[in-house]
């Protein structure tokens, strides 16, 4: 993975000083919490509605273990004992004093970590496929190009005071792990007509209020283009996305009012005015960043392995874990693990200080100390030798972590709503605990098949719930907690906003109205339909025929 | 409100024209872009200084044919979250390479400053109390850019990475401006 040169490292360290230099600032009273809120937020730190809450980078969701260790020492030095994992696959801290934050700051650049524009109106954290550089089918590894966009990002000099937040994903392969098109940008490697890599570049897909998937404006640009092109679109957007009203200030509003074709030319014009010499990437620089992403020495190994194959045998809850969680890895004789942090009842992206350094210890111990977040609030093991899947799955079960559930109705994702979060109107994590506990037999889950169940508690929807096979959005009415439910979402490479079913359920009748949903489908599939093509062949009247009989 | 170049306090010798006074016939003066447009050639004196004034919603490009008569432009921030103006003068500066003074005025922060030399703002109005100590100290907090094309006017020329590589007509146009 990715390691600081000295650069990197002096940037980071240069920026923590100067965010000192900012609190101390706002702590005299020189800067006025409005001046200090762009300034903070830019360093990941938000003011919620219990206390500060400091949101770390997590680079593409990859970390080694140290730095997972840096994580758990953080949570429980600053924090209490816990972190939240996100849908753009960082970490939450929810309890830091403002005082303390430049000191984890500097702990986290220990690690070659930090929070730079984690939040605020700038270019966010970029994110990309949880499996890359191991999954089967992949044009390449998105993640040099991911961190090139980091860097090229970082304190950007022109784009870090735009209308609005600006989100980029990075998909390599055909399959979307990414979910690219509900990004401001979606960059997805494929290969032309003469077979060579290059980017198809979406733009303009967002979830919040207003929910689109984002449009092709380039089929295929040339690898080295793209930070010129990314950076066309970042001065059309600065240059013309609203101001005037904060809901309509993303860039998708823009090219919704533009249109594809008029937003496309001007980005086109833009890109043909900056000239070919201003953003030229070096290749030397490329291929230094590509250099830290080669893939690891496995092992040359048969596939099938006999150790693996006895411990199946022999214990009652290993196989279906390794059916579920395990990943077919693109090298013989390994498995892409997937850990599950969505156990029975818990609350869905969070772990403990304790079941970090557990996972950090695996990480070391069998996967070339790596391992990654994934935007469905999960974590990977993505280099695991077969013959110490056991091994792992035991260790994981001692420390909570070995729920078979990956993919199926209880993998949750789902936002901190009202419990944490100052901008929701609904708590959600309890939903999300109460669908769990009543999905809570595994052998039912893996008989529904795959449904990914995803919980926003407010319109700004960062539970992804307009991504959702089965979709939960709180709001509130008159004081009290009311839950939409929107069928058919999908963030995958067939992106779909869900649309809503008819009028909202109360705390109670939510996970009736889940079960029914549930109970209709598999009434209705076909052998072998998933809950999504099932939605796609029959559309939502049987589902709402049935969920409004009943309740 | 203060004028403060290449990091230091200086005397502001330009003078705002409102749209409805009269044009002064000779010194350093900036009007509106408003105005600027409808003024004919031989409306203005020849022996005076023009500065134009725009706002963040308007298209700095179309000023590319008058840049002969322009000394100054002057860029505005309405909020200080309104980053148009890194772009315009990015454009003006870096594009059309426009030669003469860019000033910032508005409700800019000083946390904003050096990303604003790095695209080519040269002179900023300051309203806030400031000292230079401050403005030093802030302004050259963060010593390290990953975007070397953007070191324009920044006669500081603090280290970046070449990841990118600068236009070498920028380069001149560095050395042209730190000379000037």
């Amino acid at each position: 993975m990715y390691r600081y040169d000295e650069f990197d490292a002096a940037f980071v360290r240069s920026r923590v000083a100067q965010f000192r230099d900012q609190v101390e600032r706002r702590v005299k009273g020189e800067l006025t919490e409005e001046k200090f809120r762009p300034l903070r937020l830019m360093n990941g730190l938000y003011l919620q509605l219990h206390a500060y809450m400091l949101r770390v980078a997590v680079p593409y969701g990859t970390m080694n273990s140290r730095q997972l260790r840096q994580l758990a020492f953080i949570a429980d030095k600053y924090d209490k004992g816990y972190g939240h994992f996100t849908t753009r696959q960082n970490i939450q801290f929810n309890w830091p004093k403002l005082s303390d934050v430049p000191d984890i700051l500097d702990h986290l650049a220990d690690v070659e970590m930090h929070a730079i524009q984690t939040s605020g109106n700038c270019i966010r954290n970029v994110t990309a496929d949880h499996w890359a550089g191991v999954v089967d089918g992949e044009v390449e590894d998105p993640r040099p190009v991911s961190e090139l966009l980091r860097q090229w990002s970082s304190a950007h000099p022109e784009f870090t005071f735009l209308p609005r937040k600006f989100k980029i994903a990075v998909a390599g392969a055909e399959k979307d792990r990414a979910a690219i098109a509900f990004h401001d940008i979606g960059i997805k490697i494929r290969r032309n007509e003469q077979g060579d890599p290059g980017y198809e570049i979406l733009v303009g897909g967002g979830m919040g209020r207003t929910p689109i998937v984002g449009v092709t404006v380039r089929e295929w640009l040339p690898k080295g283009e793209i930070l010129g092109y990314i950076e066309a679109i970042m001065r059309v957007y600065n240059l013309h996305g609203r101001r005037d009203n904060k809901y309509k200030a993303r860039i998708k509003i823009l090219v919704l009012e533009l249109g594809k074709e008029e937003f496309t030319r001007q980005v086109e014009e833009e890109y043909a005015r900056m000239g070919e010499t201003s953003v030229q990437v070096d290749p030397a620089e490329i291929e230094r960043i590509e250099n830290y992403f080669v893939p690891p020495h496995y092992e040359q190994l048969n596939d099938a392995d006999p150790v693996l194959a006895a411990a199946e045998n022999d214990n009652a809850g290993f196989a279906p874990w390794v059916a579920q969680n395990v990943a077919k890895h693109r090298e013989p004789g390994y498995g892409i693990v997937n850990v599950s942090l969505k156990p029975t009842g818990g609350i869905p992206g969070d772990a403990t200080s304790d079941q970090m350094r557990v996972v950090a210890d695996l990480a070391e111990n069998f996967s070339f100390d790596e391992l990654r977040v994934t935007h469905e609030q999960n974590l990977v093991l993505p280099h695991v030798k077969k013959s110490d899947l056991f091994e792992v799955w035991k260790s994981l079960v001692a420390a909570g972590l070995a729920t078979a559930n990956l993919g199926l109705v209880s993998d949750i994702i789902c936002c901190p709503g009202l419990d944490y979060c100052s901008l929701a109107t609904a708590r959600s994590i309890p939903v999300a605990q109460d669908i769990s506990n009543h999905f809570s037999e595994l052998e039912r889950q893996h008989e529904i098949g795959e449904l990914k169940i995803k919980i926003s508690g407010c319109i700004n929807a960062c539970g992804h719930h307009h991504a959702g096979h089965i979709g939960i959005l709180g709001l509130e009415k008159r004081g009290e907690e009311f839950y939409q439910v929107t069928l058919g979402g999908s963030g995958d490479e067939n992106a779909q906003v869900g649309e809503i079913i008819g009028p909202g359920f109360s705390r109670t009748e939510v996970i009736g109205a889940v079960d029914t949903i549930v109970d209709t489908y598999v009434s209705l599939r076909n052998e072998n339909e998933t809950f999504l093509e099932a939605y796609r062949r029959v559309g939502p009247k049987p589902f709402k025929e049935a969920v409004y009989a009943t309740h | 409100m203060q004028l403060i170049k290449n990091q230091k306090f200086v005397e502001d010798g330009w003078v705002l024209i409102a749209d409805d006074a009269p044009l002064p016939e000779q010194g350093k003066i900036i009007i509106s872009l408003e105005r600027f447009n409808s003024l004919a050639a031989s409306d203005l004196s020849p022996i005076v200084h023009l500065g134009v004034s725009v706002t963040s919603a308007d298209d700095v490009s179309l000023l590319q044919g008058d840049f002969d008569r322009l000394d100054l432009i002057r860029l505005n921030f309405p909020a200080f979250t309104d980053g148009r103006a890194f772009s315009q003068a990015r454009i003006l500066r870096h594009q059309l390479k426009f030669k003469g003074d860019i000033r910032i005025s508005g409700d800019f922060i000083l946390d904003q400053v050096h990303f604003l030399e790095k695209c080519g703002v040269t002179s900023f109005e300051v309203v806030d109390e400031v000292t230079l100590d401050d403005w030093h100290r802030v302004t050259q907090s963060l010593n390290y850019s990953y975007q070397p094309g953007y070191s324009l006017a920044d006669t500081r020329m603090r280290r970046s990475r070449p990841a990118i590589t600068a236009d070498n007509e920028d380069q001149e146009l560095v050395a042209e401006l730190s000379a000037a």
